[in-house]
C-alpha cells in the first residue's frame, strides 16, 4: 500500500496515455449529456477523466478512504476527438497539519507531439 | 460586449447510480463513494460523492456561460469545503468579481439542508496565469500555467 511516508516531494510518479476515442467520449456523455456540445473538442470537465484514470492507475495501492480537498486546473488547450494524450503525475508537496496527512499531486497532460494541454494540482487527505 | 455578470447555472441530482457510474468512468472505486458499511465509519459518516463529479457541473457553468469550445487558456483553482451526500441537488454557477475573473460555487440541496459545497476561481487569459503564479507561490508549491522553455 502507498503510505503518506512514500511521497517524495518533486518526484515523478508515472505517466499514462489515454486515446480519447469515442468510446470514451460516450461513457462520459451517457452520464453528462451535455457536456456533449463541445464535440468534436474535449468536455473541459473530461479533463478529470484523464487526470484520474492516470492517478488511480499509477498509485495503485491507495489506502481506503483518501479525501479529494482541492483541485486546480489551468487549461491550455482542450484536445480533440482522436488525439492521443499522456499524463506525467508527481508529488508537488506533501504536509502533517491538523492531524492530517496532506499530500499534493501534479498532473502535466500533453499531446502527441509532447505540447502542454493541461496542468493540475490536486491536494488530497492521504488516509494512511 | 460587456461579460456577463453571473454564470448560468446547471444542476444535477447526485444519486447512487450517478455515483457508480462517475467511479466506472475514473476507475476510481474509492470505498468512501460506494460502500456504505465503510462510509459510515469514517469521519464523513456516510457515502459521499467524488467531488469532481459535482465540479462537473462548474464546468457545464462555464460553458453554458462561455461556450463549450472557449475554454482553453483557463485556471480553475477549487476547494472542496463539504461532502455532497447521496440524492443531493447539485447547483453550479458563479459570478463576475473582476476583470476575466469569476468566483464560482456548487452548493448542494437537500430537504432541510442547503449547503456549498464547492468555492473557488475561475479566470481566463492573462488573468489564469497571472492567478496561478501568484497561488502557487502563496501555496509553496510549484505550478506554471505557462509552457516551460524549450
Amino acid at each position: 500500500m502507498i503510505t503518506f511516508e512514500d511521497f517524495t516531494p518533486g518526484s515523478l510518479l508515472g505517466e499514462r496515455g489515454f486515446l480519447l476515442d469515442r468510446e470514451a467520449v460516450a461513457q462520459w456523455t451517457a452520464l453528462f449529456p451535455d457536456d456533449g456540445e463541445s464535440l468534436p473538442v474535449m468536455p473541459a470537465a473530461m479533463i478529470a477523466m484523464v487526470v484520474m484514470r492516470a492517478f488511480v492507475d499509477i498509485l495503485d495501492e491507495r489506502p481506503r478512504g483518501n479525501i479529494h480537498a482541492a483541485q486546480t486546473f489551468w487549461v491550455r488547450r482542450l484536445p480533440c476527438l482522436g488525439e492521443r494524450l499522456t499524463t506525467r503525475l508527481s508529488c508537488l508537496g506533501k504536509e502533517f497539519k491538523g492531524n492530517r496527512r496532506w499530500v499534493t499531486l501534479g498532473s502535466e497532460t500533453n499531446d502527441a507531439a509532447g505540447a502542454l494541454l493541461f496542468r493540475g494540482r490536486m491536494t488530497t487527505i492521504w488516509a494512511a | 460586449m460587456m461579460p456577463p455578470l453571473a454564470l448560468i447555472e446547471r444542476r444535477m441530482r447526485i444519486d447512487r447510480e450517478a455515483i457508480r457510474r462517475y467511479a466506472e468512468i475514473t476507475r476510481d472505486y474509492n470505498p468512501i463513494h460506494l460502500d456504505p458499511e465503510f462510509a459510515a465509519a469514517t469521519a464523513m459518516g456516510g457515502i459521499i460523492a467524488h467531488g469532481m463529479l459535482s465540479l462537473d457541473l462548474v464546468w457545464q457553468s462555464l460553458a453554458a456561460t462561455f461556450g463549450a469550445q472557449n475554454l482553453s487558456d483557463l485556471l480553475l483553482d477549487i476547494r472542496f469545503v463539504r461532502p455532497v451526500r447521496e440524492n443531493d441537488l447539485v447547483v453550479a454557477g458563479g459570478a463576475r468579481s473582476g476583470e476575466d475573473v469569476y468566483d464560482v460555487w456548487a452548493r448542494a440541496e437537500a430537504p432541510g439542508r442547503c449547503e456549498t459545497v464547492i468555492t473557488g476561481t475561475a479566470a481566463f487569459g492573462a488573468r489564469a496565469r497571472g492567478l496561478s503564479s501568484d497561488r502557487a507561490a502563496a501555496r509553496d508549491v510549484p505550478f506554471q500555467p505557462e509552457e516551460p522553455s524549450p
